[in-house]
């Protein structure tokens, strides 16, 4: 197994890329994508494997200087091969060289690298390639030359076309593995995001999965917006403390003696849940910010909906704010806090009060428990990263 | 600033308004100061931005070509001779031309960059304007069908900003289908040609989307000023 590299990725894998796998890595023009393949490129690299980069558009030099000072610095020239521009231009400007010519010259490259310098994994970029030879030729070309050599191979692809001609071009070559990043999600538009779209070796939705990079190259998936709403006091400020522990919050004094928030919470950008980055939003709870709440539920990408276990007399409000997350269509877990105490009320009456059918799971726990929070929000990542019924 | 009259508008004058948003194609054979004429065309204003993606000269060369003003450069060349060259706030760097994917996401960093940049001085947003020198360079790299594609996506994002984007392009070193191919993508053409026996004389004209031709502009540079001679 290779892992990409890239946590959240990885985790919806199962761990990474099965060796001897085909991988297409499918960008958007303009988007911010390339870690992908080079997070990939260092993990490989790390594991020891004898990795051959194939980078027709410039220099090794400039491809590695690329690489340095990114978190995917390539740690030693060693188990490394690479096939650059000059070697694209040794294929492709030979005199009367041919489609059927360059294909025949890639292949013998291939199979003397892999015999005679051990290559095992290959990383492709392979937009010029595609330019002499014709998209579906070059791909089915590198295709099947790594699956007869069972090498495991990396294709990095500029799409220049519409997500059908990855559709087509995964109908017609058999990748294991069909990644596409593109711009924009939802109604972030100063996000990217990347998609599954084929998938052999285990089923994971077709959904988009944000992402942003960080100053530092880092390709980090985000999730942008994860609201903590409730009645007053379920504690959702406490829960948001408990997770980020630098939180920006805006509680008062509220008139049960205790802080209540009068505006929103937001926690820390970096509070990190199955390799995502989650910016947590806190809702006031009182009934006359009733209007404040819907508008912070707009474009939610989850919700964690908390009632307190303990208090049956908030439980009507609950059932009144639940039904908005429920009419915002967002993903949402049900967390009972202070499930932890004697005197919480029983699920059924809760499921009751709430018209929770048996299929919603409760998740029972304590905001001031750092591990128990997390698993409600390890919950909802799951919940958001699974569901089949978004596109 | 919506139309496009920085620095020529005697030119301006002659052929009348370009407005925003437009891509113009502009062809010219070497040796005709293109670049100049280029430059001076998205000379940026008070407001405005400039974007230059070079694949003939490098970044401080463009700069000079410039006296002052909100200009990006995005360098093809530079990496190749010195792959260590880093990235600034003002210059991008793509190891060639033959990078398209590099290209394109190095040109949406400039954009967000101008974008920040505007909303860091709360200024009235300015316009942008990008000039690619040249089509010519990459269409030795890449063939007419990517670049065709590319430059469809990349058009459409100056229209959607309305910018002004100027193409240049030797009409010498390609074929016709490939001129009327990346006809296609533009909203207007501008046209260079030598005027014989009169070194440092050009002859341009403008047709526009609807097929209209301007009457032929002598021109020809001073120092680095454009001068229009009378007719």
């Amino acid at each position: 197994m290779i892992p990409i590299g890239i946590p959240a990725l990885d985790d919806l894998l199962g761990g990474g890329i099965p060796t001897g796998s085909l991988v297409l890595v499918s960008l958007a023009p303009g988007v911010e994508g390339r870690q992908v393949l080079h997070s990939a490129l260092h993990s490989a690299h790390e594991q020891g494997r004898r990795c051959l980069v194939i980078v027709p558009y410039t220099t090794t030099n400039v491809y590695c200087a690329d690489l340095s000072g990114t978190p995917y610095a390539l740690s030693s020239e060693d188990n490394l091969v690479f096939l650059d521009t000059s070697a694209f231009d040794e294929v492709h400007g030979r005199r009367a060289a041919t489609p059927l010519s360059e294909a025949a010259g890639w292949d013998t490259l291939l199979t003397s690298l892999a015999a005679d310098r051990g290559v095992d994994t290959v990383f492709l970029y392979c937009n010029r390639i595609c330019d002499a030879l014709g998209t579906g030729e070059a791909l089915a070309l590198f295709a099947d030359t790594c699956r007869r050599l069972g090498l495991t191979l990396f294709v990095e692809y500029l799409n220049l076309y519409d997500r059908n001609h990855i559709r087509e071009l995964s109908a017609s070559i058999s990748f294991d593995l069909v990644l596409s990043v593109g711009e924009g999600f939802e109604n972030f538009i100063f996000l990217n995001h990347f998609r599954i779209e084929h998938l052999k070796w285990a089923h994971v939705p077709d959904i988009p999965l944000p992402f942003i990079i960080r100053d530092n190259g880092y390709l980090m998936p985000h999730l942008p917006k994860v609201v903590v709403t409730g009645p007053v006091d379920a504690g959702k400020t406490t829960f948001i403390r408990t997770l980020s522990g630098m939180p920006a919050l805006s509680d008062r004094i509220g008139l049960s003696g205790s802080p209540t928030t009068v505006a929103m919470d937001v926690g820390s950008p970096h509070v990190a849940c199955r390799g995502f980055d989650l910016t947590l939003m806190g809702t006031p709870g009182q009934e006359h910010f009733g209007p404040i709440i819907r508008h912070l539920l707009t474009n939610a990408t989850g919700v964690v909906f908390m009632v307190d276990g303990t208090n049956a007399a908030s439980f009507g409000r609950a059932r009144a704010i639940l039904d908005e997350v429920r009419e915002m269509g967002a993903p949402f877990v049900v967390a009972v806090n202070k499930g932890d105490l004697p005197e919480r009320v029983p699920d059924h009456d809760l499921r009751e009060a709430l018209a929770l059918p048996e299929d919603t799971p409760l998740h029972p726990f304590s905001a001031l428990e750092m591990e128990e929070a997390m698993g409600v929000l390890d919950a909802l990542v799951g919940l958001i990263t699974r569901r089949t019924d978004r596109r | 600033m919506d139309q496009i009259s920085a620095g020529v508008r005697d030119i301006k004058g002659r052929i009348g308004d370009i407005r925003p948003p437009s891509n113009i194609l502009l062809l010219a054979p070497p040796f005709c100061d293109a670049e100049r004429l280029a430059y001076t065309l998205v000379r940026p204003s008070d407001n405005d931005h400039t974007i230059v993606i070079s694949t003939d000269e490098d970044a401080p060369t463009v700069y000079a070509s410039f006296a002052g003003g909100k200009v990006w450069v995005l360098d093809c060349i530079t990496k190749s001779m010195d792959p260590a060259v880093a990235d600034t706030e003002g210059v991008k760097y793509v190891g060639s031309p033959a990078d398209l994917t590099g290209l394109g996401i190095k040109f949406t960093k400039i954009l967000d960059s101008v974008q920040k940049s505007g909303e860091a001085e709360d200024a009235a947003p300015g316009q942008v304007r990008v000039c690619v020198n040249s089509l010519s360079s990459f269409l030795i790299y890449t063939k007419l069908e990517a670049i065709y594609r590319f430059y469809h996506i990349f058009s459409a994002r100056i229209r959607r900003m309305n910018g002004i984007g100027i193409y240049i392009l030797n009409p010498g070193s390609v074929d016709e289908k490939t001129i009327s191919t990346l006809k296609q993508l533009m909203t207007g053409i501008l046209k260079v040609e030598t005027c014989d026996g009169d070194p440092g004389v050009h002859t341009l004209r403008y047709q526009d989307i609807s097929g209209r031709v301007s009457p032929p502009v002598r021109y020809r540079f001073e120092g680095d000023e454009l001068v229009v001679d009378e007719p």
